[in-house]
């Protein structure tokens, strides 16, 4: 997880994802930001995540982050 | 973070205005599990703090689903609530009622000159002169009550057209009964009688009452009849002429507060101009004769016993026409009477270069000539008795107090072509030579 | 019957007062009765139309649900049987499967969509090409199809992303297809925003009606106040706009934008008034967009259910496909590799301008497809193609180059967080939106370039290059009405912008007599400024001697 923050962390710079809680709802994510992450969650992770999990309630927080991505590894 | 809190993290849509509850899926309870459950405060959507049911649900697929409930009960209308708002409503009609009388101005001087007529008591007047222009500049009523004895209203308004005067005829003897009745014969002569602006200047300025609808159910064209019904949609827009519209009010409150009208709708133009030879031509048209007719036909059954058709002088010089005899045919069939005035100029003593304040209209020193010789011609051949109640009699004579004030106003104005704009009560009273103002 | 007439509302509170009569549970039948009766009475000829989309969705939809229970339950069954190879391959002829049905049901409405609204447009362009004259067809378009098919097609889409789960009541799903306060201008609604609350029969809320009357008021002060009054305005200066002098060119365009705000929000209010009063709360359409600044947020405060709508159902499928990714990684990995670790103040932001580019041309790439879809969903014409563009493109160039205007700034020591660069920030944007209604106006190109070029240079002087004066066609007691209306809205939505709040909630705080003397002047302004009813010309009246 921590590595995760870490990724996240250099892909967009001087963002408090370690508490942050409403990252999009306060739009320090806007769109771009998700694709990016999307797409390094597809390249680093191999998770493909489907336009139906692009919510706000998952991008919300990393810890949001990490459980969808668990749910969809599951699958 | 626990699971509850992040599933919370859901509910930040009610944080926003305008959410109130999310679909609660109905396979729910049978097929998830409750992974938990609680409550949290959220805004509602008035933005009101409140607690809320919410919790996290684990379908059997595995996929997330979150609930919110509402959780909170609305405020239920209670009998409170329908007394407010029945008090609401009625306060914002009665503002708007007031608002449409203010606003519903089609002509300032016909809407109080107008006003005043139904301001009169009943069967206190013996004559009763209906038309257009004519009859409120020719004739000055005080004028002919302190000469004669006589007491008269002009029920008119500019530009007056002849469907109207089957209604102002029924209007007149209904409140008046007078002894009798004037009409202007020219109104036949206008070619479009239901002209928009004519009709309002005299049914806008009628109060709601069943006479006012039923002309209007008459008279008005199709399109026009719910905006004469409803006259508020037409003069909502009247606001940029508040202050008209604010100047006819005061000027209603004054006649109030007397209790009757000074000057019973005479209005004059300070100035005079000198002859010039026009000629037009007097011919009635086809409306002319149906409303003619009309006329002619109610005032056969109605009660009155003195009816006489009068065409007035003025500046211009007229090609008569055949339709014109046949129009005093027409009268004198209907057994009522008809004088052509145009020819009296010097009987009335009528001086071309001073007395008109332009081709059609006698200015203060016209209507002076013309007033009593009106007056001595229907008193000769009408037998119209001057006897009134006490009550009558003394508020004519108040209004003829004012006369010679008004008149030497008028003169001096008139000498010095003031000019300008249509003179009414208001001006009259002014003081303009500073002898005092007349109050 | 459009929003603002007294039918409209007459229609309203009988609908409102049969809801609150029938029993709550059968309250949303009477809602779906009343969405019926309404696009009948207003749109009878096209009501097929609206019909056939809500059946084909609702069926479709269902159709849906039962391919993945059934593969739900066969998979269950088999569970043993099966190795994971044969479950593979039966989970993925299920997908095909599900894909081909919401494909026809897609297919199906935009299919009609399309037709009637880009025909005309298609073929004349179509018949250029091939030098052919095709035929064209004197179609008009159903009421609200342009909104009415986005939210059921949005709707199957969430079913078929096992999002939501279908509706089996074909009476329920009916009045989510064709709720009537929606159907004219909108909000495009979310199904699992909307539904619950539309089938949910709610009590008589005094807080409700209130609610409902306050917004309607608001809606009908924006729109028959202001916005009507500037169209006169619009409508005096538009015949002669190219030969406005500069002032009266920029005021025309301003004019403009600012009376499709007040009109379309205006109508937002009255639409999301009356669904108040029923209990239900509709999405927001606008939220104060002219504070935004950059044309990116502008769009998510500017008919926010379109734009929603896109980027869920268009632009993120797009964005994150594979195609779109693989292009990204191609492309971040075609420039030179770094031999060192790039500071983060480099000018691409700490990255390679090839990474920079690969990071960011996906979600570019989608903006200007969104955006071109955005302009044509407006109307079937290349202005509007053009419109889309322009807002697309100054996205694309602003997410291109933001490590380059960070850079510069940084550079120029210019501080970005204080109020006034959030100001500047604001006015460029408004600048930006206010040109772009060009697209609206100008007739080509030449002149939608000379017309900019104009705002640019305002000068004062006769209205038209002939010297001619041309009177902007309200009289000055009008443009007092409208300025102190707008500075009236300006004022509210400083204060919700400010305090993230409804003014309402501030309202309902104060003393009574003063909740009562601005409701009743609002209806009382509303009733006297509105500009309805017969000519509204002052100088009609005139004393005219026989």
């Amino acid at each position: 997880m921590q590595e995760f923050i870490e990724k996240l962390k250099k892909l967009k710079k001087g963002v408090d994802f370690e508490h942050e809680t409403a990252l999009f709802d306060n739009g320090l994510l806007d769109s771009f930001d998700v694709i990016q992450i999307i797409a390094m969650l597809d390249d680093d992770y191999d998770i493909t995540v489907p336009p139906s999990q692009i919510m706000p309630v998952n991008f919300n927080s990393a810890q949001a982050m990490w459980d969808m991505m668990k749910r969809l590894e599951d699958e | 973070m626990d699971r509850f809190e992040a599933v919370c993290a859901v509910c930040a849509p009610c944080l926003h205005e305008g959410r109130t509850q999310h679909i609660l899926p109905r396979n729910l309870k049978n097929e998830s599990e409750v992974i938990s459950e609680g409550n949290h405060e959220s805004s509602n959507s008035s933005g009101a703090r409140e607690q809320r049911s919410c919790g996290a649900v684990r379908g059997p697929s595995k996929k997330f689903r979150v609930w919110t409930g509402s959780g909170h009960k609305e405020k239920i209308m209670k009998l409170k609530h329908w007394i407010k708002i029945a008090v609401f409503a009625a306060i914002t009609i009665g503002v708007l009622l007031y608002a449409s009388n203010l606003l519903r101005v089609a002509n300032e001087k016909d809407a109080v000159g107008i006003y005043g007529f139904y301001q009169e008591p009943e069967d206190s007047l013996d004559v009763v002169l209906i038309g257009s222009s004519y009859m409120y500049t020719y004739f000055y009523s005080p004028l002919a009550y302190e000469q004669y004895g006589l007491t008269s209203y002009a029920l008119a308004s500019s530009t007056m057209t002849a469907p109207l005067y089957r209604y102002a005829a029924e209007i007149a003897i209904e409140k008046q009964h007078p002894q009798l009745l004037v009409f202007e014969t020219g109104s036949f002569c206008y070619d479009i009688q239901q002209d928009e602006v004519s009709l309002r200047k005299f049914l806008d300025a009628l109060p709601d009452s069943e006479i006012r609808t039923r002309a209007i159910n008459d008279i008005v064209p199709e399109d026009l009849k719910s905006s004469f019904l409803f006259p508020f949609e037409k003069y909502h827009s009247s606001w940029n002429r508040i202050g008209e519209c604010l100047q006819v009010a005061q000027d209603k409150a004054d006649i109030r507060g007397k209790g009757y009208s000074i000057t019973k709708n005479y209005a004059t133009t300070p100035q005079y101009i000198s002859y010039s030879r026009q000629t037009r031509k007097y011919n009635i048209s086809e409306e002319g004769f149906k409303y003619l007719e009309i006329l002619l036909d109610y005032l056969k059954e109605a009660d009155i016993d003195n009816v006489l058709f009068v065409r007035f002088p003025d500046m211009y010089n007229y090609d008569v026409q055949d339709s014109y005899t046949k129009m005093i045919d027409m009268i004198r069939e209907a057994g009522f009477d008809f004088v052509n005035l145009a020819g009296a100029i010097d009987d009335i003593g009528i001086d071309m270069n001073k007395d008109f304040y332009n081709n059609s209209h006698l200015n203060i020193f016209g209507a002076q000539k013309f007033t009593p010789f009106f007056t001595d011609y229907i008193m000769k051949r009408y037998d119209i008795s001057t006897d009134h109640s006490p009550e009558t009699d003394a508020e004519w004579e108040d209004c003829a107090s004012y006369n010679d004030q008004i008149i030497a106003n008028m003169e001096y104005l008139t000498e010095n072509k003031a000019g300008g704009y249509l003179y009414t009560q208001r001006d009259f009273l002014a003081d303009y030579i500073g002898i005092g103002e007349a109050s | 019957m459009t929003l603002t007439s007294l039918t409209f509302f007459g229609f309203v509170a009988a609908s409102l007062i049969v809801y609150y009569i029938v029993p709550k549970k059968w309250r949303y039948l009477v809602l779906l009765a009343a969405s019926l009766a309404f696009y009948g009475i207003v749109c009878f000829k096209y009501f097929p139309f609206i019909i056939f989309t809500a059946l084909s969705t609702w069926a479709g939809a269902l159709w849906l649900d039962k391919v993945a229970k059934d593969r739900k339950a066969l998979l269950k069954e088999h569970k043993a049987e099966w190795d994971s190879e044969q479950k593979k391959k039966f989970k993925h002829s299920t997908i095909i499967r599900r894909r081909w049905i919401l494909a026809l049901v897609l297919v199906l409405n935009f299919g009609i969509l399309a037709v009637l609204k880009y025909y005309n447009f298609l073929a004349e362009w179509f018949g250029n090409i091939i030098n052919m004259q095709l035929p064209m067809v004197g179609l008009l378009l159903p009421l609200g199809i342009s909104f009415y098919t986005f939210q059921s097609m949005g709707y199957i889409i969430d079913v078929y992303w096992e999002k939501t789960p279908a509706e089996k009541n074909i009476a329920r799903f009916g009045l989510f297809a064709t709720f009537f306060p929606q159907i004219i201008q909108g909000p495009i609604a979310i199904y699992s925003e909307l539904a619950g609350q539309l089938y949910e029969g709610h009590d008589l809320s005094y807080e409700n009606i209130k609610y409902g009357a306050q917004l309607i008021f608001w809606g009908l002060f924006k729109k028959m106040v202001i916005a009507d009054r500037l169209a006169v305005v619009f409508n005096t200066l538009f015949p002669v706009r190219n030969s406005l002098s500069n002032a009266y060119s920029l005021l025309l365009l301003v004019v403009y934008m600012v009376q499709l705000y007040m009109d379309f929000s205006g109508g937002i209010d009255i639409a999301r008034g009356v669904g108040c009063m029923f209990g239900i709360n509709m999405a927001e359409n606008f939220r104060r967009p002219f504070f935004s600044k950059s044309i990116s947020e502008f769009w998510r405060r500017w008919h926010i259910s379109l734009g929603k709508w896109l980027k869920t159902y268009l632009f993120y499928p797009m964005a994150v496909s594979k195609a779109f990714l693989r292009l990204g990684t191609w492309i971040s990995k075609r420039g030179k590799k770094p031999s060192e670790e790039i500071p983060d103040d480099s000018i691409w932001g700490g990255f390679t301008f090839a990474q920079h580019l690969g990071r960011v041309l996906p979600g570019c790439i989608g903006t200007l497809i969104t955006f071109f879809i955005v302009g044509m969903w407006h109307g079937a014409n290349w202005r509007y193609a053009g419109y889309g563009l322009w807002n697309g493109i100054i996205i694309l160039i602003s997410m291109i180059l933001e490590p380059v205007f960070k850079w510069l700034l940084r550079k120029l020591r210019i501080r970005v967080d204080t109020a006034g660069w959030r100001v500047f920030q604001m006015i460029r944007t408004a600048i930006l939106v206010v040109l772009s209604v060009v697209f609206d106006i100008a007739d080509n190109l030449a002149d939608g370039i000379s017309m900019i070029g104009k705002c640019f240079t305002p000068v004062l002087g006769p209205t038209t290059h002939l010297g001619t004066e041309v009177s902007t066609g309200i009289e000055a007691a009008d443009w007092i009405v409208v300025i102190t209306g707008l500075l009236i809205v300006f004022a509210v939505s400083l204060y919700q912008e400010k305090t993230g709040k409804h003014i309402r909630e501030s309202l309902s705080r104060q003393p009574l007599w003063i909740q009562w003397t601005l409701g009743i002047g609002c209806v009382v302004v509303v009733a006297i400024l509105g500009m309805y009813g017969p000519g509204v010309a002052s100088g009609e009246f005139v004393y005219m001697q026989f």
